[in-house]
């Protein structure tokens, strides 16, 4: 390798390795990860104040209008045998024990344990997320490197009128005219009977996640796809990318080697901010796809002041949302050799 | 998140030059601008001709003999399965969501911003606690966030803007608590604390025109932003309840009937789309305009 090839690729070569670097990056991790961690508490306790100060408790959702008529001493009973008679900081401490102990509680309508409706519920969702991630990834990135290769040409054009459209029609019009198209042209309409897992009929299972994530996916490929033709319009300009040019590189090669390469960063930086996105999103897509995942049993769960289950779910999105953010800071250091040091 | 406001800081850091004269023309001039600005104005008007009462029917007004029409000269947008008229309805619904949209980045704008000069400007204990509520607001995905409120206040439009309010807050602190740490240094901010300045006077006067292109750029597409998630919770049965004419509710309503009367479900979701899309075209021209540099057209 010559000097100017080292110079002309900033991120391949390993900086600066030291003998404190290895204490330093764990370091770094670990302050990380205690953030994480504080934030998710942080989220728990939110989620727990929020819930108790909504209108209503377990007694009033299970009997209704009915809760009234009960004397003081079946009311006391009842605080008991669902335990919200005790002070907060106890009703949190207890929560927080038993959730440790992988104890979520008890769901008020079906009877069944949090933790088992969440372990029903989320393959569905982390099927669907990963799968509208990948679509999204494929159309942004793909269609993003496209436009960048020509900019002003009739695809670039194309991909941004597309990548508009992407960002300015919702999800639920996406899913609605989908549903709409897919019921008039393949008398197709879906049900929650009828899902299959991935692992009971994987074929069936495609075909009924596919709809969903391509919805979600339109919606993230277009944030994607004009962060990384912007990404890459930056890089393009820069004088190591014409240097490549100049030792007569091929066009291809330079884009994908040298322009997409140092053009990821602010792509892996969408991407987590179109994970929230994803997560939020979920609700509104699995209920028209009819989907058994956490954002339809978070919405269930919600308009039947199931608190528990509400609790669960949102606090499994929390987590989810949090993790995201973790691998991207740390992804940052995988794809940029300068962060590490 | 420490990379997700990094990128936020390096994005807006440009834009700390404040509007300067001219800018209305040099939106105008920008495509996007032009075209989210003309959007924008159809459907404020369109809003207008309904609120003055110059839609053709009123909006929940039933109509047994002419249920499911298909659109005519005598209903434009045809009529839905209760024979009201589809037209009046988009033009209410428009109307709803561009009130929810309103009152909800009043919200978000005033509390994100007095909390990101707040954050910015004084350091330390302000800051650290500011940052940490808007990541934890920020942690919990903004739909799920909206849906727990609204489910807590109850429906009604009021509730829906507090929910999408809330939930959008975090990003103003983010988008204005980094230009302050610049401006705070800044020798004409310097100055104005050796003079003696009153504190809320260097802030009000001083720091905050400062960011006021950014927060040109944050509240429209906030307000884009916020049809989106509003017209959301109004399709998941979460907005006001039926028969409220919500653009949300009406795409809901029509996607069970799109098979046999397709209008009912393409004008309120080409409403909701033009609606965002203006928001959205006229930001990004916004952003633009105060910034010719980070341009890409």
């Amino acid at each position: 390798m010559t000097v100017e090839d080292a110079g002309a690729r900033p991120l391949a070569g390993r900086a600066g390795a030291g003998p404190g670097r290895g204490r330093a990056i764990a370091l770094r991790i670990a302050a990380r990860l205690a953030k994480a961690v504080i934030t998710l508490v942080g989220v728990a306790v939110v989620v727990f104040i929020v819930l108790r100060l909504l209108p209503g408790n377990q007694i009033t959702s299970s009997l209704g209008v009915n809760a009234g008529l009960l004397t003081k001493a079946q009311y006391a009973d009842l605080e008991h045998y669902y335990g919200i008679g005790k002070p907060l900081t106890q009703q949190f401490g207890q929560w927080a024990g038993d959730l440790l102990h992988g104890n979520m509680g008890l769901s008020e309508q079906s009877g069944r344990s949090v933790a088992s409706l969440i372990g029903a519920a989320l393959p569905v969702t982390l099927e669907l997320a990963i799968a509208a991630m990948l679509i999204g990834l494929v159309i942004g990135v793909g269609a993003g490197a496209v436009a960048a290769a020509a900019p002003g040409r009739l695809p670039d054009r194309g991909a941004r009128l597309v990548a508009l459209a992407g960002l300015g029609v919702p999800s639920f019009v996406i899913g609605s005219g989908l549903v709409a198209l897919l019921a008039s042209v393949f008398h197709y309409f879906p049900s929650s009977e009828g899902f299959a897992s991935l692992r009971s009929d994987p074929w069936l299972n495609i075909q009924q996640i596919f709809w969903p994530a391509l919805t979600l996916g339109l919606g993230i490929g277009a944030a994607i796809l004009r962060t990384t033709r912007g990404a890459m319009l930056d890089v393009a300009r820069r004088d190591y990318v014409r240097a490549a040019r100049g030792r007569g590189l091929a066009p291809r090669l330079v884009i994908i080697k040298h322009v997409l390469r140092n053009a990821l960063i602010p792509i892996l930086t969408m991407s987590g901010i179109q994970f929230g996105y994803l997560l939020g999103g979920t609700v509104v897509v699995e209920e028209i796809f009819v989907l058994p995942g956490l954002g339809r049993l978070l919405l269930m769960s919600v308009t039947e002041s199931d608190y528990a289950v509400a609790q669960g779910v949102t606090l499994v999105f929390a987590l989810g949302f949090i993790v995201v953010n973790l691998l991207t800071d740390l992804l940052y250091a995988v794809v940029d050799p300068r962060l590490r040091s | 998140m420490a990379g997700l406001a990094q990128a936020g800081e390096a994005l807006t850091a440009p834009l700390v030059e404040a509007a300067r004269p001219g800018l209305a023309r040099r939106l105008w001039r920008q495509p996007s601008g032009r075209a989210g600005l003309i959007i924008l104005a159809v459907m404020v008007l369109a809003g207008l001709a309904s609120l003055a009462g110059l839609a053709p029917d009123a909006p929940d007004a039933q109509n047994p003999s002419v249920t499911l029409h298909g659109p005519s000269a005598a209903h434009l947008f045809g009529t839905d399965q209760f024979g009201r008229d589809v037209l009046s309805r988009v033009m209410a619904g428009t109307v709803l969501s561009l009130q929810t949209a309103l009152l909800a980045v009043a919200i978000c704008a005033v509390v994100g911003t007095l909390g990101g000069v707040a954050a910015g400007y004084f350091g330390g204990a302000v800051s650290w606690a500011v940052t940490s509520l808007a990541d934890l607001i920020f942690a919990v995905p903004s739909v799920l966030l909206a849906l727990a409120i609204v489910s807590g206040l109850g429906p009604g439009w009021q509730n829906t803007a507090i929910a999408v309010g809330i939930s959008y807050t975090p990003i103003f602190i983010r988008v204005v608590r980094g230009p302050v740490l610049t401006l705070r240094q800044a020798d004409y901010v310097k100055a104005a604390r050796v003079l003696g300045f009153s504190r809320s006077r260097i802030l009000f006067r001083h720091v905050l025109p400062g960011v006021s292109g950014i927060l040109a750029v944050q509240v429209t597409l906030a307000l884009g932003w916020a049809v989106l998630i509003e017209a959301s919770l109004d399709f998941l049965g979460l907005g006001p309840p039926p028969p409220a004419a919500t653009l949300g509710l009406m795409v809901s309503e029509g996607t069970n009937i799109a098979g046999i009367a397709w209008w009912s479900l393409a004008f309120p979701a080409v409403a909701v789309v033009l609606l965002v899309l203006g928001f959205t075209l006229t930001g990004d021209g916004l952003r633009d305009a105060l910034d010719p540099g980070t341009s890409d057209s």
